[in-house]
């Protein structure tokens, strides 16, 4: 079975999102964007075998921009609600509600069991699904609580937030989505999750860190009916060692070695008789090590590894009593050598593969994990709002992206800043530029070929956000037509497209300020300069491809080049990344 | 669909888990095996046979009771997703005898999503059969909701299938044209509520029956009576020799005397002036359950919130059942209500009293008999069964006619084991005078 769509609403940073997801989903976002808070918030609708989250949430939990619209719908209200003429079915509208629901597509073979979570029929086929809601269940209580603090005109409300939305009275629920019935427990444990956060170095250390619980049990699982007999018999001898050492006897029936006469009569024996623990306690005494040493004396990304490796095995058997089993994962490729990452990628295709009930959902900036033919399990986050390249984009705009030769295409979508130009002398002029600069680091400079409105659609379909930039530096090429359908683009405030004056760069360079001068007096005897005109100088140089730039770009980076002048174009894009943006 | 006719004591239950195991040893896939059946009772007996193969019941076959089948595999899954409703419950609450105030009941209760154990097989019928005002839209999402089904059911095995009311009856026969396997095991003889829906079931497949003549229960000797009884068909044998039927009458017996000694089942038709019988069959619903669910309906119109309904009625309810179990007079604990709810209306009031008193079972000086009814199923070595007027022109043969009263009369007579004691009522003398009683006996013996 696989997850097909979620839909998450007032948790943490995550606004209102939703998007579609086939099978194994990868979520990509800078820092902050709300990866972890998506991961966490797929895990509330599901069971877990060591409750690694709790589904009981804090205030904080709760979209800060939901809280203050309540608060503000209570001070327009605040007459109405002392008067006591504020209709309930009003307030309970106003009341932050944090819900993540998840639908699912079941294999055939699995429709016994989500049977309990049908709840409509679209295109002739059964939806199912589980939704989370952490919300008010007594909203009366809640109104006659907010009205008996409000009726002192004297409170401020932004100075009583907490009590004016008490946690205590908020409780969570799982229901079938629509339908509105309570997901029983028996039904919710098909659908498991476990989690991996970002946070687990610790791995198996003591049975309080985060995967012991699934090592003892993938350890119990293995034992057979016989085994257990076995175990019990040898149980029974190391207990009767341990009362034989400890001459436990004598300490017990003392009657039996006491002076006092008719200490027998009283007690004629006493004895101590094995509690034999379950298996998974015994196991709970079990560490993992590698060789003869204990695992923490492995290097973190051994550690990490193995953890990983242990954890996916568990899985591998097929669990008659799961459905799905949802891994969640932070940053697979964390402290991994780049050996490593290949490894655990190809080990998580093949479980996937595999293994129809597990889907994997994790987030990661590693490129490895991106594979390029499945841009479809690609998920972008961006200020807690979800783009899923499944539905944001169509068929040709993904192929167009994976036929790319680019490998780093994910900075598309993740940086702040990006420009996009049209070759490498492009890149390699403008990187050298950016070097010799001491303030513009953050810029990501990647090269396409031609077709930016292509990639120009896909970046405003995954980046709605204006904080983000995108700058465009192309190749006049005498083709007026092409620029005017580039430099439309520069109506959105977040995207700026410049177009050489001259055929191509190199003339622009060349006819700029002072550099014919600069350039002729500094390369002229190196790259047989001397003597030409502009133009001629510029036709040399497009003719001398990459050697030159080369040259040039790393004169610019190391500051031999002093007083070269950015042509208008690409001085208008770094203008442009730093902020300001010339309307015309 | 196949039908198997097995008479009293032929080893039913025995037969089924023998069945049930086969079926799941062939079963490849992990499709689902369900056998339902009509009581508890029967469920626990079919599990326990399982249990003698299995360490545990495999988890791809499910025995439960028919309504449990119906709610927990086509109502609660499916009921919404056609027609966009959901029974949140079940309420097993005292339902009124009259027909008007029953319906207005359900439909009670259907308002508040509630569904009555009563109504389970007929909105099981809807979602899997039809319902007279379905439009296309519902049509076409049942054949999607059976094909979902049909996806993982692969037999469905019914114990006691004369129980079977009319709407179960056409959800078998709906699931059955579907392809699904249905395997009805039961006895039309012993349909003693008087159905006839199995007995109909058998008469429009013959070639889907299979008779079961073998009896392990009763000896030979009883077989003789209800073979008079019975069409030639579904006569049986027994390979059981010895066995004694003892014809007593009351006006020549200490009564007291006889009903001391040591039987293992005692039954009637139907109590009357000299016995009682308690009914087995249906627990009757708690006074909490009834009444809470007055004082719920009350307080649907004065508390908004559910969650604080829901506490408010079960204080309320624990509250006045103390006031009850300590003496109180009902019109105080009533009052009590009144002080939290504000005065009741007449009808609102009538209904708390009522559920407030609801009766429960009352001790009487007559003796202690089981109804026919209740004992269905069960066996023992010594049995007594006290003929009333009701069945005996049936066991005369005075009247032949195929109904429940016929159907009891053959279930008394097959449930001993051993020693099958008749006590003739004087009633029964009165039309059929006691010589003429035993040579009926002697000769039905000796033939």
């Amino acid at each position: 079975m696989k997850i097909s769509e979620i839909t998450i609403k007032n948790y943490r940073n995550i606004e209102g999102t939703s998007f579609e997801s086939e099978g194994t989903t990868i979520f990509i976002g800078e820092n902050n964007s709300g990866k972890s808070n998506i991961l966490r918030a797929l895990s509330l609708p599901l069971y877990s075998e060591d409750n690694t989250i709790s589904k009981h949430l804090t205030w904080d939990d709760i979209n800060s921009k939901a809280r203050n619209e309540y608060f503000k719908y209570l001070e327009t209200h605040r007459d109405q609600i002392v008067e006591g003429s504020l209709l309930l079915d009003d307030f309970i509208k106003s009341i932050p509600v944090v819900s993540v629901e998840i639908h699912f597509t079941p294999e055939t073979d699995e429709l016994y069991y989500v049977k309990d979570i049908a709840f409509k029929i679209t295109n002739n086929n059964i939806q199912y699904g589980l939704l989370y809601r952490f919300t008010v269940d007594m909203p009366s209580k809640l109104l006659e609580y907010v009205k008996e603090i409000l009726s002192d005109s004297s409170v401020n409300i932004s100075d009583v937030k907490r009590n004016l939305l008490p946690i205590s009275l908020y409780t969570y629920s799982i229901v079938v989505p629509e339908k509105e019935v309570k997901v029983a427990y028996d039904v919710l444990r098909y659908f498991k999750y476990t989690m991996l956060p970002a946070e687990r170095d610790g791995f198996s250390y003591d049975n309080s860190k985060i995967g012991y619980k699934s090592l003892v049990k993938l350890l119990e699982s293995r034992y057979s009916n016989e085994n257990l007999v076995h175990i019990e018999k040898q149980y029974q001898t190391f207990f009767d060692e341990v009362k034989k050492a400890g001459d436990v006897d004598s300490v017990l029936n003392w009657q039996d070695y006491s002076s006092i006469p008719g200490a027998k009569d009283f007690i004629s024996s006493i004895s101590i008789l094995p509690n034999m623990p379950p298996l998974s306690t015994i196991l709970n005494g079990v560490k993992l090590g590698y060789a003869d040493e204990s695992l923490s004396l492995q290097g973190l990304g051994y550690r990490n590894l193995i953890l990983l490796l242990v954890l996916l095995n568990s899985w591998k058997e097929k669990q008659c009593d799961t459905v799905i089993n949802v891994l969640i994962m932070e940053e697979p490729e964390a402290h991994l050598c780049i050996n490593n990452i290949r490894l655990m990628c190809s080990f998580i295709n093949a479980l996937t593969k595999d293994n129809k009930s597990v889907q994997l959902i994790f987030s990661s900036h590693s490129t490895e994990f991106l594979n390029k033919h499945a841009l479809e399990s690609v998920v972008v986050l961006d200020a807690g709002e979800a783009y899923a390249l499944s539905t944001e984009l169509n068929d040709e705009e993904r192929n167009y992206l994976s036929k790319n030769p680019n490998t780093d295409i994910y900075k598309l979508f993740l940086s702040h800043r990006c420009i996009l130009v049209e070759g490498i002398t492009e890149e390699l002029f403008i990187k050298a530029y950016q070097a010799s600069q001491s303030t513009l680091g953050d810029i990501d400079v990647l090269s396409f070929h031609k077709g930016f409105t292509k990639i120009i659609e896909i970046w405003q379909k995954t980046n709605s956000n204006c904080h983000k930039r995108l700058g465009i530096v192309r190749d006049y090429d005498n083709q007026p037509a092409a620029q005017a359908n580039h430099e439309k683009y520069n109506s959105c405030q977040s995207i700026l497209v410049t177009t050489t004056k001259n055929y191509t760069l190199e003339p622009e360079i060349v006819k700029t300020g002072s550099n014919y001068t600069l350039l002729q007096s500094k390369y002229g005897t190196q790259f047989g300069w001397t003597g030409l005109t502009q133009d001629q100088l510029s036709d040399k140089w497009r003719s001398q491809k990459a050697e030159v730039m080369l040259t040039i770009s790393h004169d610019i980076a190391n500051g031999s080049l002093v007083g070269l002048q950015m042509p208008a174009h690409i001085q208008a894009i770094f203008d442009f990344m730093a902020g300001k943006k010339d309307d015309n | 669909m196949i039908i198997n006719v097995a008479g009293a004591g032929a080893g039913k239950t025995t037969g089924l888990a023998k069945e049930i195991i086969e079926k799941h040893e062939q079963n490849s896939s992990n499709k689902k095996i369900f056998c339902v059946a009509f009581t508890n009772n029967a469920v626990k007996s079919i599990k326990d046979k399982l249990l003698s193969h299995y360490d545990v019941i495999p988890e791809n076959i499910i025995v439960c009771t028919i309504h449990s089948f119906l709610f927990q595999e086509f109502v609660s899954p499916y009921y919404y997703v056609i027609y966009n409703k959901h029974y949140g419950s079940i309420s097993t609450i005292e339902l009124p005898d009259k027909p008007e105030f029953k319906n207005y009941k359900l439909a009670e209760l259907d308002r508040r999503n509630v569904l009555h154990i009563e109504a389970i097989p007929e909105k099981a019928k809807w979602v899997v059969v039809k319902k007279s005002t379905d439009k296309k839209l519902q049509k076409d999402y049942r054949s999607i909701v059976l094909g979902t089904f049909k996806s993982y059911c692969q037999t469905i095995f019914v114990d006691e299938a004369q129980d079977i009311d009319g709407h179960m009856k056409e959800i078998f026969e709906k699931l059955d044209s579907e392809g699904i396997e249905v395997v009805l095991k039961g006895d039309p003889k012993q349909d003693i509520r008087g159905y006839c829906y199995f007995r109909e079931l058998i008469n429009a497949r013959p070639q889907s029956v299979i008779y079961d003549a073998t009896c392990h229960r009763c000896p030979a000797k009883h077989l003789k009576i209800t073979n008079s009884l019975i069409h030639k068909n579904e006569r049986q044998t027994s390979e059981k020799t010895g066995g004694s039927i003892e014809v007593i009458f009351e006006s020549s017996c200490d009564i007291d005397t006889l009903l001391s000694s040591q039987f293992d089942l005692k039954y009637i038709y139907q109590k009357n002036d000299l016995f009682e019988t308690h009914s087995n069959v249906l627990e009757r619903p708690s006074r909490f359950d009834t009444l809470y669910y007055e004082i719920y309906t009350i307080l649907c119109e004065i508390e908004p919130d559910v969650q604080v309904r829901e506490i408010r009625s079960y204080n309320y309810t624990k509250g006045m059942i103390d006031l009850y179990n300590q003496g109180k007079p009902e019109k105080q604990i009533i009052n009590r209500l009144e002080t939290h709810t504000g005065t009741l209306s007449k009808q609102q009031y009538a209904k708390v009293k009522d559920a407030l008193l609801v009766k429960q079972t009352t001790t009487s000086k007559k003796h202690e008999v089981s109804s026919i009814e209740s004992i269905k199923g069960l066996e023992g070595e010594r049995c007594l069964f006290i003929l009333t007027s009701e069945l005996a022109p049936y066991l005369f043969l005075d009247k032949t006619a195929e109904n429940k009263i016929k159907n009891a009369l053959y279930v008394a007579l097959t449930r001993s084991k051993e020693k099958l004691v008749i006590l003739i009522c004087k009633e029964v003398e009165k039309v059929y005078d006691q010589s003429s009683i035993k040579d009926f006996f002697t000769k039905i013996m000796t033939s």
